[in-house]
């Protein structure tokens, strides 16, 4: 099984604390929790099956933005999403 | 075969029940022990009395009370609502019934805004602000079902990839945004069944919070009736859902109703519409002006999303946790 592991920043390149995060769209089948950074603006998904994955993210003072991620198997892949 | 509960304090690490033991038996941490004929010797009292003329597979009909605890609810059934769409919009008015209504047309995303979650039943479904074992932080969907027990998914009491069991759970019945109408409590009292922590089954990924002793929300704000229901009059029932969405507003509480467009033994697909946030979240039918919670959202995919279906062991368990937290 494969990971994502992201952070999340403002466009000055700052961590967002708080953001949730979650899977949308097409993505293959999923629990729908829903991760919330940390202070580093970190997250992690686990134990992913491989598939194309497209994220949301919303930030309560940033907006929402949307990343696609093609997972593979037993991978973990790092992800930045940056706000504009 | 009733599910193997196993039972979970914060703090004292995992109490499981080993597989040689008697299956049947539910346990707890402290050593007490529910007993499950009697549980469903009482529940067996509820037969029947759902007293729907359609419904011709009463006798496979066991029901658990829902109740809105402050005898309000005639308020919200004043509009006459299709047979199991709950009665939503009874609960809206001036600007809000507009946004619902907008809501509804503009596009595929059908979902509605609940603003009166301080009316039954939008106040007695919690948004959940969960921080796993590995002190990572989720958001989720939980239900009251007695005044001490919130029924939510497996998955937002015991997360594989994030140390297992949650630390702490804070529950937060009837929020709207930023506000908190009831406050909010924190939970450290969790169950899950085997087939989930152990074997991570999704057909049995669903638990309960044990809310603390002196936070007896279910007494304040009402709860849900559960049931257990036959194949057949599952099948294409209508069912509604709301539960607090990652993508939308933070903290808001959203509904969709749609009818079941798959039935398996332990699971219930629907097209309702969901998002990260919603696991946990009810899935119930609207009858008689009661509401059977009939499922546990848990699980989103195009081509379905799709609850733990509230099977004969789910609804002994969910029995036996509320009693619990009686």
């Amino acid at each position: 099984m494969s990971e994502i592991i992201g952070r999340v920043l403002t466009s000055a390149g700052a961590p967002i604390n708080g953001a949730i995060v979650l899977f949308v769209g097409d993505s293959p089948a999923h629990d729908d929790i829903a991760a919330v950074t940390n202070d580093a603006g970190e997250f992690r998904f686990a134990g992913l099956a491989p598939g194309h994955y497209e994220l949301l993210v919303n930030s309560e003072w940033h907006g929402l933005r949307r990343v696609v991620v093609t997972v593979g198997r037993d991978e973990s892949i790092p992800l930045v999403v940056q706000f504009d | 075969m009733l599910d193997e509960v196993i039972v979970h304090e914060n703090g004292m690490g995992i109490d499981e029940v080993n597989g040689s033991q008697d299956d049947n038996m539910p346990v707890a941490n402290d050593g007490s022990q529910v007993n499950q004929d009697d549980a469903i010797t009482a529940e067996a009292s509820y037969v029947g009395t759902l007293g729907d003329a359609g419904e011709t597979a009463v006798a496979a009909v066991e029901v658990g009370d829902g109740s809105p605890a402050t005898g309000d609810s005639a308020e919200f059934f004043a509009e006459a609502v299709a047979e199991g769409q709950d009665a939503w919009i009874a609960t809206l008015e001036g600007d809000a019934l507009a946004e619902a209504m907008q809501e509804v047309v503009i596009g595929p995303d059908d979902r509605i805004r609940i603003t009166g979650t301080t009316s039954y039943p939008w106040r007695a479904i919690c948004s959940l602000r969960i921080t796993a074992g590995d002190d990572s932080q989720w958001i989720g969907t939980g239900w009251l079902v007695g005044p001490r027990t919130v029924i939510t998914a497996g998955h937002c009491v015991f997360i594989h990839n994030n140390g297992g069991w949650a630390k702490r759970i804070e529950v937060i019945p009837g929020r709207n945004g930023a506000q908190q109408p009831y406050a909010s409590c924190v939970a450290t009292s969790f169950r899950s069944v085997v087939g989930w922590t152990q074997n991570r089954k999704r057909s049995h990924d669903y638990g309960a919070i044990i809310l603390p002793s002196n936070c007896r929300y279910g007494d304040q704000v009402g709860y849900f009736g559960y049931a257990n229901y036959s194949d057949s009059t599952l099948e294409d029932m209508l069912v509604n859902l709301s539960g607090y969405p990652g993508d939308k507003p933070v903290g808001t509480q959203w509904f969709h109703y749609r009818r079941i467009t798959e039935v398996d033994d332990r699971v219930l697909t629907y097209d309702i519409d969901t998002a990260g946030g919603q696991s946990g979240a009810p899935v119930w039918r609207y009858i008689n002006g009661q509401r059977y919670a009939v499922g546990i959202h848990t699980n989103g995919h195009s081509s379905g999303n799709s609850a733990t279906r509230i099977a004969k062991p789910v609804f002994d368990n969910i029995k036996a946790w509320k009693a619990q937290g009686s």
